[in-house]
């Protein structure tokens, strides 16, 4: 059961609400665990054995770490040492887990995974890293342990949460509350309204042109990937609406996934409000514990001494964000064109650390307001294109697809050929999207501003809050993408 | 006691706010199912499509449809009205859409009739194994539910109907040129071999689109119209069980089937005739379907 069908939030939601208000508080906790294991099984059947599996070294390893610690006399880097084979272990048996389903295709077997394996993996090993790092202590509980790596509404395509930010609140029983069921609703409408009036309306559009690319002009090929980029952003952004909603309703906080990324600065400002939590994930996992790393460390030292200053503070970092991106890409899937989207990323967030130094000195010595009108909008055109060319080599089907899109974009790019192409949508359904893309900047540009539409229209007087939300609900209903003629997708996030 | 008096008189009054807003949502969904529900009482499947079609032939002149085509693209993408018409004299129209399932096929036909009378009704056989239950919404059955009981969602896609009038019209001229036939050039050739192995074995026609046929039988009976099922040349749809199937009830409904399938005298060479590996009919395979079809239309029909 996917998050968009109506069988998720007007059945199964309702269902988990109703049942664990009539729980006893201390018996809540246990409600929302034989739920998420219904869920699981509903989602991914037997192969719900390899979550438990991944769950229990977790549980293990976590109590195993603080039983080296509380066993030893040593302290610092000697504990710290001593530990570090015991998290090793924790981690790649996990990961193990997740090479065998997700990467064993690359010699020809193909096995299905369990659902949310890449997700759930993340959590493990954040889980298990900070019991090491004595960010948390190691959990007694494994029922709240599992509780938090199983978490119903993200356990498909996360966001990948950290169990300081949600165990507790999960395991607490927390009173339902009419303010947090209604803003969640509005939240999971919000969430439907992406998926079933923008991505489910392109998604044939997008099918079509990345299918036989060769058959378009070069123009197309653009709108295809300009189409893909939206698609992914309503969607990915929509189901996460939807995930976030839900949490809300049981008073739950989930970390937020999405922060209006086409408002970004650059790249790496991109990275900093797209899929977040992967963003943050590797960021406190990869990033930090490379740069932080004796041999790394040794480097640096080393091209001090001998008077290489630039060197030495470029090394540590840049490593670190190569292993980031070779990670984020890999993450994604076994293929080319992932490993090739996350060098992509490498190459571009590099030549930005490069070079935003000497640009700063530029605006500053020419006395130019570096957030002024002009400097915004060209570099809002820039990141268009960046993101645009990340996405269309990251939804090819192959590097060789890739490059022969970039090829037509640069030599057979004919404007004129654009409205005599026949995207496989409607006139009307064009419209419907470029109407939702445009409600969709709104909404973007007054979240921007920090302004929380939720609360404003809370504010108005009831017939126009409901008018608001009927408006919504129907627009959906009326307009939304199912029945004939149309297929309802599934997650994209989901797959990888 | 007055904090908690104040507590339940909050709860009380959210319980009757939340009720108020889904009764009224309830009544607004109610209201515009009326809205949206067919004025003949008839249950379709893709409503927008049903429409097309039927305005689509309200262009020709009155009764000079004398073939009307039903299916699904097989239908489409095989018969070829110009072909029969500058060839045998005879003027057709395809009513065919994408996916087509039997009970819009039967509502088309319904519209069709208000302006024409045709003598033959010529349906493509595919569709009668699209069963009416399976579509996308797959395990989603809240959706399911609220589609089959509310003309809303059935029929939502509606409001493209009344946006249409303020539209250009420029795709739908261009089909209609062509009389509901969709001109394919392209060739992806057959591979697979042989497909119809002869067989006792029999693949029956889904219940629910077994009524839909008797009762499009029953409709031509009424209107003194011929019915003829035709399966289109396809390895990758059509088999020997289907051919059973079909074989099977047209008999014991003394109702015309020629099954194109095994039809040696076609020529189907599946090197050039086919559009995608075997699906559907390309330009070349739908001139051969056409003029077979179009021979026996002649011979056996007073259609002058």
């Amino acid at each position: 059961m996917e998050y968009h069908l109506l069988t998720y939030s007007l059945l199964f939601l309702p269902a988990v609400l109703f049942l664990y208000n009539l729980t006893p508080v201390k018996f809540r906790w246990v409600l929302l665990l034989i739920v998420n294991f219904v869920f699981y099984w509903m989602i991914s059947g037997k192969l719900i054995i390899y979550f438990l599996l991944a769950s229990v070294i977790t549980y293990l390893t976590g109590l195993a770490l603080e039983h080296v610690a509380a066993n030893s006399s040593l302290k610092g880097k000697a504990l710290t040492k001593k530990k570090r084979p015991v998290l090793a272990i924790g981690i790649l048996l996990n990961l193990s887990m997740l090479i065998i389903f997700k990467y064993l295709k690359l010699v020809g077997i193909n096995l299905i995974a369990p659902v949310g394996i890449s997700y759930y993996t993340l959590q493990t090993i954040s889980y298990m890293t900070d019991v090491h790092r004595k960010t948390i202590p190691a959990d007694h509980n494994p029922g709240r342990l599992i509780l938090y790596l199983s978490f119903f509404p993200q356990v498909i395509e996360g966001p990948i949460s950290r169990y300081s930010e949600v165990a507790n609140d999960l395991y607490a029983g927390k009173n339902l509350e009419y303010k947090n069921i209604t803003f969640g609703y509005q939240r999971i409408l919000w969430g439907l309204f992406k998926k079933m009036i923008i991505a489910d309306h392109l998604a044939p559009a997008v099918y079509k042109i990345f299918l036989h690319p060769e058959q378009y002009d070069g123009s197309s090929i653009a709108m295809g990937a300009i189409l893909f980029t939206t698609q992914l952003y309503a969607e990915f952004s929509g189901c996460m609406d939807i995930i976030i909603g839900s949490g809300e309703t049981l008073g739950i906080t989930l970390p937020e996934n999405f922060r209006q990324p086409f408002f970004a600065k650059n790249a790496s400002d991109f990275w900093r409000r797209w899929h977040i939590t992967l963003g943050t994930w590797l960021k406190d996992y990869i990033f930090y514990p490379i740069s932080l790393a004796k041999p790394i460390k040794d480097v640096t030292k080393s091209a001090k001494k001998k008077g290489h200053l630039g060197f030495s503070k470029m090394f540590g970092p840049t490593v670190s964000l190569f292993f980031v991106w070779l990670t984020n890409g890999i993450w994604h899937g076994a293929g080319w064109t992932y490993l090739f989207y996350g060098m992509y990323y490498f190459v571009l967030i590099f030549f930005e650390m490069l070079t935003e130094p000497s640009f700063e000195k530029f605006y500053v010595k020419h006395n130019i307001n570096s957030d002024g009108k002009i400097l915004t909008v060209l570099r809002a055109i820039k990141l268009f294109f960046i993101v645009n060319i990340g996405e269309m080599f990251f939804r090819a089907t192959s590097m060789k697809q890739g490059f022969s899109m970039f090829k037509q974009i640069l030599f057979d790019f004919h404007i004129s050929s654009l409205p005599e192409t026949n995207f496989g949508i409607d006139n009307y359904d064009i419209l419907l999207c470029m109407g939702g893309v445009m409600l969709l900047f709104i909404v973007d540009v007054i979240h921007e501003k920090g302004i929380s539409i939720r609360e404003k229209i809370a504010g108005y007087r009831l017939p126009l809050r409901w008018a608001i939300w009927y408006a919504m609900i129907f627009g959906i209903i009326i307009m939304g993408a199912y029945g004939a003629g149309y297929t309802v997708m599934d997650m994209i996030y989901a797959a990888y | 006691m007055s904090s908690e008096q104040g507590i339940n008189k909050n709860t009380i009054s959210n319980i009757v706010s939340a009720a108020a807003f889904i009764i009224i949502g309830v009544a607004v969904v109610i209201l515009l199912s009326l809205l949206f529900g067919r004025k003949d009482g008839l249950r379709v499947y893709d409503s927008l499509s049903v429409n097309v079609k039927a305005n689509d032939i309200k262009s020709e002149p009155d009764n000079s449809i004398q073939v009307l085509f039903y299916g699904d693209s097989e239908g489409y993408a095989a018969f070829y009205p110009k072909l029969l018409e500058s060839e045998y004299n005879i003027n057709s129209f395809v009513c065919a859409t994408a996916a087509q399932h039997l009970c819009d096929s039967y509502a088309i036909m319904n519209e069709n009739v208000k302006t024409q009378s045709p003598k033959v009704i010529v349906l493509e056989t595919n569709c009668l194994y699209r069963n009416l239950d399976d579509d996308e919404f797959g395990k989603d059955i809240v959706m399911r539910y609220l589609y089959d009981k509310s003309d809303l969602f059935a029929y939502h896609s509606d409001w493209k109907i009344v946006a249409r009038k303020a539209l250009p019209k420029k795709r739908e001229v261009n089909r209609r040129k062509n009389r509901g036939f969709v001109v394919r050039k392209g060739v992806i050739p057959y591979k697979g071999g042989k497909y119809m192995k002869k067989t006792d074995s029999v693949e029956k026609i889904p219940e629910t689109n077994i009524k839909y046929l008797e009762q499009i039988n029953s409709f031509c009976k009424e209107h003194n119209i011929a019915f003829v099922l035709v399966s289109v040349p396809s390895p990758t749809n059509w088999s020997y069980k289907r051919h059973n199937g079909v074989a099977e009830w047209a008999l014991s409904n003394s109702v015309t089937y020629i099954d194109l399938n095994l039809e040696k005298s076609l020529k189907i060479n599946w090197k050039k005739d086919s559009k995608d590996g075997g699906d559907h009919m390309n330009l070349a395979g739908a001139k051969k379907v056409t003029r077979f079809l179009g021979r026996y239309l002649a011979d056996n029909y007073n259609l002058k």
